[in-house]
């Protein structure tokens, strides 16, 4: 089958990295399984805001795929200056004590916007956009972010006892691919290939997923 | 047959002051028809697309007056309950109207800021592709659900491959009076004299008989406004 995959880092395995040679200790992706048995093209993005991987649906011809699986991100995120943002990387990017005032005046409007401008109607799109979606493409795959999200958080609080946007601030990368160990990798690649071989809508069932087995600086490597 | 109304200041009943000189093309449709004018001024298409949402199963006809991409809401608890500035007052249209709204005495400092934060905001974050891109979907959203709505463009951007629009009335009175466009309080229904009001009315009841719901705003079909429409436009 030929598969189109969209969405954010939950789907940005190592192909689309610019450094396609990080990491290369750490285990295959959920999507490397699925490789295996169709061809493949991943235009995940990580970080990117659903506004920009809908433009990508969009500008992408769909009658050449079988199935197209759409990793729907969250709502707190926004396509700005040519790149996609989320509040922590704006903090991030303003600890940088190389910004221009112009760059580091836009940084600002931009948090603010996600702190005191953002609301119901930016839901609201984020919906609209998902069900314009699933009205072009209706059989199209969905995994669910908050699913995906919550099942990535619980191998870091399980194992790790922290969240993983702690993690990230505490200057460390994630090196798991699409932010799941290699065993929950290959379940939530399974689930996804039951569903593609027999037609069904796609329900991930993270109840399934195991605690990961490695130590933490095997998961997650020191950047900062 | 019941039919709603959904849009801006170019589809409510309102003008400055709350003066009504004539009636606007709307009411004149209330005059014949069972209508329900949900418009609001300075309302944005998602405010609006909001109430379509909830009501239009109500109706047997949809009359959508699409006002321009990049409009705003923006609720202010200070203003929220005040009868003087309810229930527009999170309408916020264009950058124009955050100075305006900044000038309200009622504010807080924290409003204030709050409003200087939106002023921010639609200066260096407010991107026209997006705009135009969330304004489109929700366009045809509304079309999805009720193929059979009559959508009538207020702005030269309001629909897509649609440039004729309810501005170019208001700009062609305008010149006619030699008035630049939004210099002045606008005491015109809709924005336009009761004569266009007229030939409004005239297309949209057309279209409702007709079952159509696309019209034609061309030019030709407006006219000259009687010299007295200029006394409703008062200089800021």
């Amino acid at each position: 089958m030929k598969i189109a995959i969209f969405g954010d880092s939950f789907g940005d395995d190592h192909i689309n990295w610019i450094d396609q040679n990080r990491w290369l200790d750490v285990g295959p992706s959920w999507v490397d399984y699925l490789r295996q048995f169709h061809d493949i093209d991943n235009f995940s993005a990580g970080g990117s805001s659903l506004y920009f991987s809908k433009i990508r649906f969009d500008n992408t011809d769909l009658s050449k795929y079988d199935k197209i699986i759409f990793i729907a991100t969250s709502p707190y995120r926004r396509y700005n200056f040519g790149s996609n943002w989320n509040i922590g990387r704006i903090e991030t990017e303003l600890t940088n004590k190389n910004l221009s005032p112009e760059w580091r005046d836009q940084l600002l409007a931009l948090k603010s916007y996600f702190l005191y401008v953002w609301n119901e109607s930016d839901l609201y799109f984020h919906d609209l956009m998902i069900k314009d979606m699933t009205n072009m493409y209706p059989s199209i795959l969905r995994l669910r972010y908050g699913q995906l999200d919550e099942a990535s958080n619980n191998e870091c609080k399980k194992v790790y006892g922290r969240l993983l946007i702690d993690i990230f601030q505490a200057g460390y990368s994630d090196a798991r691919k699409c932010h799941l160990c290699e065993e929950n990798n290959l379940i939530l690649g399974k689930q996804i290939q039951h569903s593609l071989e027999n037609n069904l809508d796609l329900n991930i069932d993270v109840e399934k997923f195991v605690t990961p087995p490695r130590e933490f600086e095997y998961y997650f490597r020191k950047t900062v | 047959m019941k039919i709603a109304i959904f849009g801006d200041s170019y589809a409510s009943t309102y003008a400055h002051n709350r003066a009504k000189p004539y009636p606007s093309w709307s009411e004149m449709l209330s005059i014949k028809y069972d209508i329900v004018n949900f418009s609001e001024n300075g309302s944005s298409l998602y405010y609006m697309k909001r109430i379509f949402d909830q009501e239009h199963q109500k109706f047997n006809k949809i009359i959508f007056c699409v006002t321009a991409p990049g409009r705003l809401e923006f609720k202010i608890d200070t203003l929220e309950n005040n009868l003087n500035y309810a229930p527009w007052y999170q309408h916020i249209s264009t950058i124009h109207t955050i100075k305006q709204r900044l000038k309200i005495p009622e504010l807080t400092e924290l409003d204030k800021k709050r409003y200087k934060i939106l002023y921010d905001y639609i200066l260096e974050i407010q991107d026209f592709e997006q705009e135009q891109y969330k304004h489109t979907m929700m366009l045809n959203d509304v079309t999805t659900q009720r193929p059979d709505t009559i959508l009538i463009p207020a702005f030269p951007t309001s629909i897509y491959g649609q440039p004729n629009c309810l501005e170019d009335i208001t700009r062609f009175e305008d010149s006619i009076f030699n008035k630049t466009t939004g210099t002045y309080f606008d005491g015109r229904l809709c924005h336009m004299s009761l004569e266009n009001n007229k030939v409004v009315f005239d297309i949209i009841e057309d279209a409702l008989l007709n079952n159509k719901s696309k019209i034609s705003l061309s030019r030709d079909r407006f006219v000259e406004p009687s010299a007295d429409t200029k006394l409703l436009l008062e200089d800021f």
